[in-house]
């Protein structure tokens, strides 16, 4: 090979292999090494391995893999191991028809063409296989990149249902998708996604369920993405959604494989990202961060009792720090006389007017909030107790704060755990200082002012064109059938019909 | 994609007709019923119903065979524009006057009102398509708020004596020329309505229904919130005056004004949004002739004028119907801790010729316990203007180092030796003051009690239980009758 093209090669990155231009692989082993091994300039964790094959080891093959993906002891006993015993006892045209034939039956093997499907095979973390007197490369399956297997959602947590959640493989989580929805509508649409990552991305749903708008235009928005390098599904998402300014998340996250079955058997679909254990499921509405798993696996009067909870937590969440200012400072009328004197007498001895009380307070819990995620093990639960109970009421006792504000801040924690959504929950974090400042400046109707802008918002909000409010709003476009899987869930004899979600014909369930 | 023909269903255009129009009905109803006091209501709104669904049956007709045109039409566009001017302006008057008047005394009304202009904007710049769904959540609050306000209030009421007033209501009208024109002035709104967003119907037949229906629906709860006023407070009732109703001070839901404040806060920023949108329209409308490019600037500049004449046009008219008293003083952020404030429980006020009034403030340091009560005296003049004796009490309490008085948590006002011109100066005084809850009870003292109270009270001095404020809650809810003693009951 020329020097010019060696420098070519060397200077090439397989940026997006879906556009790339494909150079052809050619009969001589010795050049298609020379131009891999070009590519793979510095970069030790590739190897190569050279072998000779056929009866009078007259034919020369060569190994491409990653370290570790990959290792000696693998390719002896695996299906590559095996495959290139089986050539070790044939004359050279044999190989050619063997490969050609795959008479091994081997799944998952695939031949290759090109040099940059040869090298996106290695970058996947395959081995391939080339071999002279052959103008295509041979890739065949090895165990995959070192990962987290199936294991339980640290972040979704049911009382009853399955407790499998997502793994790190994408091939993990399809199929665990397949083992629920084992029909064949269910499809699995793979890309290659990230110019420098080249990472797999699949978008499931089940097809005749799933509106065709909705996928092509999942579609449409992914083929429109320019990524560098796409590392979790979060990537994704914040460059996918509609109204990227907005505090409230426009895709679902899940980490359960039963629900993510549960939305595509909706209508809805389910992408997923590889190397990343959370499955975004879209579209969304406000109402789908409300309802979790096992609400279709409980009787619906007990359901409904935990939704309107989640609901009120909600409220509590966002606004309870701000009607505790507005009512003290502004409407202490509202508040029965006993209390209004406690309140009074509580905090006669803070140096600090209420708003700052409530500031320190909420930043407080903040931080520890931070501190428990990031402090591993069983420190992290131990800070979150120790603070609570210890920083609180040292506090109290040191008249920083008063007994008040440790009860509100306490609850608005509380409820902002028992919303369902961790991303939805911290626009309600997010969202509550805005709040607390409208109340201090202009009592309750600065909070009902906030609250109109908040709605306002979320009434124009969309997710794929279904608004975001659904099915409090515009429901009729369903006959309100969705309200009866709301605030208050019908019994599962009532809810024979999928939601909105779904296309039309396709919603009957039974 | 999903939903994108940005058009309005029947039922969204019924919601959006209704929460635009929700607080102006329920409050121009009542209260223009009630300042007009000497009519009959129920020709009123029967009459005012009538015209509106005539009114409207009529136009509908006009309208759906000349929509087109009227929708260029400039002369169209610029009478529309300036007639939901002026109604925005009425819907921010009363907006400023509720809150000064209610919600917020301390703290300028100007401020709170611009911002509810600002407000309203964002709302109004909204699709017509999105506003059908902003309103829609929205009037699911109007509604629950106006059921729990409605429900509580309800029980209140005498039933007997409601239908014996809606009986005597049949009698017609005086000035049935002056009501018949603010009503017309009003309903013709529905036309201009029609027309301006007309673009966004996709049926016809839903569009009248979901008209006519509008209108029927906000005069039935306006008669409603009427009838419960009227009964409360008698006739010449004032809906703002439905708030003063309440239980003993402090009860969430029996403090129905904050309840009705914010729903007056969320139906008037739909109304006051509603005006917005459609003088944008009505704007954009005279500029669309051309092409929308070159004029976006001028509409742009236009729109924003006609946003500011509005609120300096309400807050002018404010300024003229309440005075300048309304503005001053007035804090942006006029809070106040909650430690700051001196809870008075109870007052007793003596005339004769040493006028004193006697407070009993809660000790907040014993809170823990069951809060003790202290009590302080002070003098004013004998011909004090009425208006200022309470003023002149928080002064003087000041002046001594202590917080501000607060009186919102008052249980009783026992009177001795006050003349009955002296005593109905003082009791239109604690009706105009906002503060006190109207259902606060009020005692006249005998010469031969009177000495007796004083001398308990001052014998045992601070924080020997003599609670008088929690005496005369007691007596008021055990004793019959004990509504002839609350404050708004008093004529």
């Amino acid at each position: 090979m020329s020097q010019n093209n060696k420098k070519e090669y060397q200077n090439k990155n397989i940026d997006n292999i879906t556009s790339h231009t494909k150079t052809p692989l050619t009969l001589s082993l010795d050049e298609n090494i020379e131009i891999i091994e070009e590519m793979f300039t510095d970069c030790d964790d590739i190897k190569k391995r050279t072998m000779s094959l056929g009866k009078g080891a007259d034919v020369k093959a060569c190994i491409f893999y990653v370290e570790v993906v990959v290792n000696n002891i693998t390719i002896e006993e695996s299906v590559i191991g095996k495959l290139l015993s089986r050539l070790m006892g044939m004359d050279r045209q044999e190989i050619y028809d063997y490969l050609d034939a795959n008479a091994l039956g081997i799944t998952d093997v695939k031949e290759l063409e090109t040099v940059e499907d040869a090298v996106m095979g290695v970058m996947i973390g395959d081995g391939v296989i080339f071999i002279d007197g052959y103008n295509k490369a041979v890739k065949i399956k090895s165990k995959g990149y070192p990962m987290i297997g199936v294991a339980q959602s640290d972040i979704e947590k049911v009382i009853r249902g399955s407790r499998e959640g997502f793994a790190d493989a994408l091939k993990a989580n399809t199929a665990l998708m397949r083992k629920r929805v084992r029909n064949n509508s269910f499809k699995v649409k793979e890309k290659i996604m990230g110019e420098k990552s080249n990472t797999t991305v699949a978008i499931t749903y089940v097809e005749g369920i799933a509106r065709q708008s909705v996928i092509d235009e999942i579609n449409r928005r992914l083929d429109n993405l320019d990524v560098d390098g796409l590392t979790d599904s979060g990537i994704i998402e914040q460059l996918t959604e509609e109204n990227e300014r907005s505090p409230f998340p426009q895709f679902q996250t899940t980490e359960r494989p039963d629900k993510a079955a549960m939305a595509v058997l909706d209508g809805r679909v389910v992408l997923f990202v590889d190397n990343s254990p959370v499955g975004l499921i879209l579209p969304t509405t406000y109402n789908s961060f409300f309802q979790t798993v096992d609400d279709y696996y409980n009787r619906h009067v007990i359901v409904t009792l935990a939704r309107i909870i989640r609901y009120l937590a909600s409220f509590l969440a966002l606004s309870l720090p701000a009607l505790y200012l507005a009512v003290v400072n502004y409407h202490p009328e509202l508040l029965p006389t006993p209390l209004v004197i406690t309140f009074a007498g509580a905090r006669a001895s803070v140096p600090f007017p209420g708003v700052i009380e409530v500031v320190i307070m909420e930043l407080s819990f903040e931080l520890l909030r931070e501190a428990g995620v990031r402090v591993p093990g069983p420190m992290g639960s131990t800070i979150g107790i120790v603070g609570g109970l210890i920083i609180g009421q040292a506090a109290v006792t040191a008249g920083i704060v008063s007994p008040i504000i440790v009860i509100v801040v306490a609850i608005t924690a509380l409820s902002s755990f028992a919303i369902t959504n961790e991303e939805l929950s911290s626009s309600f974090r997010l969202l509550k200082y805005f709040m607390i400042a409208l109340a201090y400046c202009f009592g309750m109707a600065g909070v009902v002012a906030g609250w109109i802008v908040i709605l306002s918002h979320l009434a124009g909000l969309k997710s794929f064109g279904f608004p975001y409010l659904m099915p409090y709003v515009a429901d009729e476009i369903n006959d309100n059938k969705d309200l009866k899987d709301s605030i208050w869930k019908s019994s599962e004899e009532k809810l024979k019909e999928r939601s909105i979600f779904a296309r039309q014909g396709s919603r009957r369930k039974r | 994609m999903f939903a994108a023909n940005k058009k309005v269903s029947t039922r969204q255009l019924n919601r959006i007709i209704i929460t635009e129009n929700i607080a102006l009905a329920l409050l121009m109803g009542g209260y223009l019923a009630g300042e007009l006091g000497s009519l009959s209501y129920v020709w009123l709104f029967a009459l005012g119903l009538a015209l509106s669904m005539a009114y409207i049956w009529i136009t509908l007709k006009i309208s759906e065979k000349y929509a087109d045109k009227l929708l260029r039409s400039k002369i169209f566009n610029i009478i529309a524009g300036l007639r939901f001017m002026a109604m925005a302006c009425c819907g921010l008057y009363i907006f400023y006057r509720i809150v000064g008047e209610l919600l917020l005394t301390e703290t300028a009304g100007l401020i709170i009102t611009g911002g509810i202009t600002i407000l309203s904007l964002y709302v109004a710049s909204r699709h017509y398509e999105e506003r059908g769904r902003i309103h829609q959540i929205l009037g699911i609050f109007v509604i629950l708020l106006i059921l729990i306000i409605l429900i509580t209030a309800a029980f209140k009421i005498d039933l007997h004596s409601a239908l014996k007033e809606l009986s005597s209501g049949f009698r017609l009208p005086g000035k049935r020329g002056f009501i018949m024109w603010l009503f017309m002035f009003f309903s013709i709104s529905y036309f201009e309505k029609l027309i301006i967003v007309s673009p966004h119907y996709y049926n016809s037949y839903g569009k009248r229904i979901a008209l006519l229906k509008g209108p029927v629906i906000i005069w039935i709860g306006a008669l409603w919130v009427y009838v419960l006023s009227v009964n409360i407070f008698g006739k010449g009732a004032n809906l703002f005056k439905l708030m003063d109703i309440g239980g003993i001070p402090g009860g969430f839901l029996n403090r129905q004004e904050t309840i009705m404040a914010v729903f007056l806060v969320i139906s008037l920023t739909s109304y006051v949004s509603g005006m917005f949108y459609y003088i944008r329209q009505c704007i954009k409308n005279i500029f669309i002739r051309y092409t929308d490019t070159p004029h976006i600037v001028t509409r742009r500049i236009v729109s924003a004028l006609a946003v500011m004449a509005v609120f300096v046009g309400s807050v002018i008219w404010g300024i003229r119907a309440d005075g300048m008293e309304s503005m001053s003083g007035g804090k942006v952020i006029g809070g106040r801790e909650i430690e700051k404030w001196d809870f008075v429980m109870s007052m007793i006020i003596s005339g004769g010729e040493e006028p004193q009034i006697v407070l009993e403030l809660a000790d907040t340091d014993t809170a823990g316990e069951g809060f003790e009560s202290i009590y302080v005296t002070y003098e004013y003049e004998k011909n004090m203007d009425k208006s200022e004796m309470l003023n002149e009490i928080n002064r003087q309490h000041i002046e001594e180092g202590n917080n501000e008085l607060d009186f919102s948590h008052i249980k009783g006002i026992v009177l001795y030796d006050i003349s009955e011109e002296e005593k109905e100066k003082i009791i239109e005084e604690f009706k105009r003051n906002k503060e006190i809850a109207g259902n606060v009870s009020v005692y006249k003292a005998y010469s031969s009690t009177y000495p007796r109270l004083l001398s308990d009270i001052k014998e045992n001095g601070d924080g020997n239980n003599i609670k008088l404020g929690q005496m005369l809650e007691n007596i008021l809810e055990n004793v019959d009758n004990n509504r002839e003693n609350m404050l708004y009951q008093i004529k």
